[in-house]
């Protein structure tokens, strides 16, 4: 690894939206007064940007889009519940577990999807997500079907501590999948996926790589999803479910794949300024929502980074 | 097994990790493989022997099966039947990354890039995944002015032009420092001061003690660097020997009529 | 015996659903995300068309009105999936990523739709013919009754449509070699838009038909698609009799799951089906890779 060379491509493409992700976590709640409300919604803002983020460090970099992302966040979270409630872990342990589980489901997730691209690898994490949704309801007595797992004490007390954690978490998050981007695991990563037959004939260990990678992204969307059951004190299905799942994908897509910082922005404007400007839709709210990202995903494909880069260049051109 | 050389000021092929094979082993040999698509036989019987710094051609009409004789080499096809080493070692089961990392390196017919790649990062993988200890990896920079690829360094490599992507496809194959090298009809679409260029590369390599095996339909250009010819038609070896007394060959010269089209000579 | 109707009536089922989604699939190597959403807009529509329809009905709608509102359903999900796709090449989304991305957008899109306008759960469709028959003394609903001989249907006039037919030998060379045909002067485009077509009025017909046995729900969409993927899955990419076989198989390995097992491991049958099928056989089951695939 030429390290120094790193060091000054990570300025421009990793620091800057590093830094930029920093102000935004400060300055966030600043519009609701940094009221419990305001805390608690952008704490979950938060988290969902280290959903998309670890997304988008997988899929972003294979090219390979996953459906079934709920199933990191959804295992983590049982796992985190399981562990406070039923075997009386302490919390911050049991956070910490949640997101270990979030990376082995990583692991198997990349193993059982070695061989697969394109719509298939779609259709097999889609399976994988579903499997574990109906286990949550078929074993009801273990995963408390419809009601989840309660979680009996949290993990941080108060709600600016716990955005204060989460926002470090997130921050840090997006930093380590910048990371990863600009080193030579990242560019291993991006030869893994699709037609891998370069990075083989590069040396590039794809299966490991490609393994390696599934568990990276696994364990920091565990690490979300763990940080969500402790927020509302309970791991319910809605975290593990194919509509979560597809959100998690679509806001990834719509902030620009690949780009980390789009997806990682493209969480927080929607869970936040998106989700409060509709609230007065009532009913119609969820609807509009995936109206809006419907649209947008047809009028942008490679997200609103792609169309920033785009005229970039050609203003480039042009100047 | 050739000792690493520098020519110039850069070191374009070395020894490969891994054990030294017995003086008299070949960088690579292959014995009868064969491959079969349904009941189809697409390869039969290929024998090959490559040593230490030669430069090999095979040709053949289209579809002779040449392109997959690559492939069950380089590890990105099992073999029906038969055998590969590598230096001395069974490569036959190995995966086409363990035998790039051994030494094998490979081109491709058709010069694919990774999306989203600058020309420069192709290279800069290959050095990195290559698995070859830092004294004797190479500079990135200097691999792609060797190659002559350093006015377009930075650019998209899916953006570039035929010639171009098959010359980073060669630069990326010289990134892993390899023993063998196969290239899949790397002359094809190529400009003439690319054509001066990749002449110029494969004579290094040979003066490097790297073995090196070219498919390729340029007859002429392929005179130029190549020794020893094998000629492979339908699946099968038909013969072998300098390129001048192969084609004068009549079973060569009739199977080259028979089969559709003319060849291309440059 | 119960056993055996049942699984005959589950094997139709899956046929019915999957074989839309195979044609696809095995003529354009094009896995259609939207197909479970196609199924939960026959079922959607059939309830819609059939309340429509039956307005001025005090009592009992009658078959034919139920059958129209099924019939009317299905050909609605048809122009559907059609307009869908013309949509997509008329705005230039045909990469395969963009595709992927658009109809899990659309999936999510048309499930929060139906759920504003209906509600998340306890919608019911009434069956075409209500009551039950015997069938070889196990007693089954009628309505059932109807599946199998539509689904067969619906094979037989595929097969008849894809051998005999223009149209469908047009898409038969697009199939074989898109380029040849592009020469030929047939459509890349058009054979794909009209295969989802057919394949949306055989899905909007499935949903329609099996509405009735269950309460539909805006997460209907899933089912059906992963049971088509795991049709073909287990079929491998391949004629339109081995999706049948295939979906048959899937059919009845369900229910004798379900008979000997439990209900619940019965709903795992086409995840497993999935993932081992890819697993111990990557390179695609009965020929075909599933590899080439957009």
């Amino acid at each position: 690894m030429m390290f120094g060379k790193t060091m000054a491509n990570a300025r421009l493409r990793g620091v800057l939206p590093v830094a930029g992700a920093i102000a935004v976590a400060v300055l966030l709640p600043i519009g609701w007064g940094y009221s419990t409300y305001a805390l608690d919604l952008a704490t979950v803002a938060l988290i969902y940007a280290m959903f998309t983020v670890s997304w988008d460090l997988f899929c972003g970099a294979t090219g390979e889009l996953s459906f079934g992302h709920t199933f990191f966040v959804g295992t983590a979270a049982y796992a985190t519940a399981l562990l406070e409630s039923r075997l009386g872990c302490p919390p911050v342990a049991a956070v910490l577990s949640g997101a270990l589980v979030g990376g082995l489901a990583g692991t198997l997730v990349g193993v059982l999807t070695l061989r697969h691209s394109g719509a298939v690898f779609t259709l097999v994490t889609m399976a994988l997500q579903l499997s574990f949704h109906r286990t949550l309801f078929l074993w009801s007595n273990v995963f408390g079907g419809g009601e989840g797992v309660f979680i009996g004490t949290s993990w941080v007390n108060g709600a600016f501590q716990r955005y204060a954690v989460v926002a470090i978490l997130s921050i840090a998050s997006l930093g380590v999948a910048v990371l990863v981007r600009e080193t030579s695991f990242g560019r291993r990563l991006r030869a893994s996926g699709g037609d891998v037959r370069i990075g083989l004939a590069c040396g590039v260990r794809v299966p490991l790589v490609r393994t390696a990678g599934a568990t990276l992204s696994g364990l920091i969307a565990g690490l979300g999803g763990s940080a969500l059951a402790m927020q509302s004190m309970v791991a319910n299905p809605e975290l593990a479910s194919d509509t979560t799942s597809g959100l998690i994908f679509l806001l990834a897509m719509v902030g620009g794949f690949g780009s980390l910082i789009g997806p990682w922005l493209a969480a927080v404007i929607y869970l936040t300024v998106v989700h409060e400007g509709l609230v007065s839709l009532g009913s119609a709210q969820p609807m509009v929502a995936f109206g809006l990202l419907f649209l947008a995903i047809w009028a942008m494909p490679e997200g609103v980074t792609g169309v920033f880069s785009r005229w970039a260049r050609r203003w480039k051109w042009a100047t | 097994m050739g000792a690493a050389v520098e020519v110039g000021n850069l070191t374009i092929a070395g020894s490969a990790e891994g054990p030294a094979p017995p003086s008299e082993a070949p960088s690579l040999a292959a014995n009868a493989l064969s491959w079969l698509a349904g009941h189809l036989v697409i390869l039969q019987g290929f024998d090959l022997h490559l040593s230490p710094g030669t430069v090999t051609g095979l040709i053949g009409p289209n579809g002779a099966g040449k392109s997959t004789a690559i492939d069950l080499l380089s590890g990105f096809r099992p073999p029906a039947s038969g055998s590969v080493s590598l230096l001395g070692m069974d490569v036959t089961r190995l995966p086409a990354d363990r035998r790039t990392r051994l030494g094998l390196t490979r081109t491709f017919q058709e010069s694919p890039t990774i999306p989203g790649f600058s020309v420069r990062e192709h290279v800069q993988l290959a050095i990195e995944s290559s698995g070859k200890r830092p004294r004797k990896k190479l500079q990135t920079k200097e691999l792609l002015d060797y190659v002559g690829l350093q006015s377009v360094a930075e650019a998209s490599a899916a953006t570039l032009p035929i010639g171009k992507r098959r010359m980073l496809d060669v630069a990326r194959a010289l990134g892993t420092a390899p023993s063998v090298v196969l290239l899949d009809e790397p002359f094809a679409g190529l400009e003439r001061e690319d054509e001066e260029n990749l002449t110029r590369i494969i004579h290094d390599l040979r003066k490097d003690g790297t073995a090196v095996l070219i498919v390729e339909h340029r007859l002429a250009l392929l005179g130029e660097v190549a020794e020893t010819v094998h000629v492979l038609v339908q699946g099968r070896p038909l013969a072998k020997g300098p390129l001048e007394e192969v084609l004068r060959d009549d079973r060569v010269q009739r199977a080259y009529l028979k089969a559709s089209g003319p060849t291309q000579s440059a | 015996m119960e056993l055996i109707v049942l699984a005959l009536l589950r094997a139709g089922d899956y046929v019915l659903i999957a074989v839309g989604f195979a044609l696809v699939f095995g003529s354009l190597r094009i896995l259609n995300l939207m197909h479970g959403s196609f199924v939960m807009l026959g079922a959607y529509g059939a309830h819609f068309f059939i309340a429509a329809l039956a307005r001025g009905h005090a009592e009992g709608t009658p078959p034919s009105i139920t059958a129209s509102g099924v019939l009317l359903a299905a050909l609605a999900t048809s122009l559907m999936g059609w307009a869908f796709f013309k949509a997509l090449q008329v705005t230039g989304r045909t990469g395969p990523r963009e595709v992927l991305g658009i109809a899990v957008a659309g999936n999510l899109f048309i499930a929060q739709i139906l759920q504003y306008l209906y509600g998340t759960e306890g919608l019911n469709v009434t069956p075409i013919l209500r009551g039950s028959r015997m069938l070889w003394g196990v007693s089954v609903s009628a309505n059932d009754l109807l599946i199998p001989p539509t689904a067969l249907a619906a094979v037989l006039g595929l097969w008849l449509w894809l051998g005999f037919t223009r149209s469908g030998r047009a898409l038969r060379a697009v199939a074989d070699d898109s380029q040849a045909a592009k020469l030929a002067g047939i459509s890349a485009d058009r054979a794909l838009a009209g295969a989802v077509g057919i394949a949306a009025l055989l899905a909007g017909l499935a949903g329609g038909l099996t509405a009735p046995n269950q309460t539909l729900s805006p997460g209907m969409w899933v089912h059906p698609l992963l049971v088509s993927f795991a049709v073909v899955v287990f079929g491998g990419r391949g004629s339109t009799w081995g999706a049948v076989g295939s979906a048959a198989f899937l059919g009845i390995a369900e229910v004798v799951t379900s008979w000997y097992w439990s209900e619940a491991a019965s709903q795992y049958v086409a995840l497993l089906v999935i993932v081992a099928g890819l697993v111990i056989a990557p390179k695609g089951l009965a020929g075909g890779t599933l590899h080439d695939v957009r």
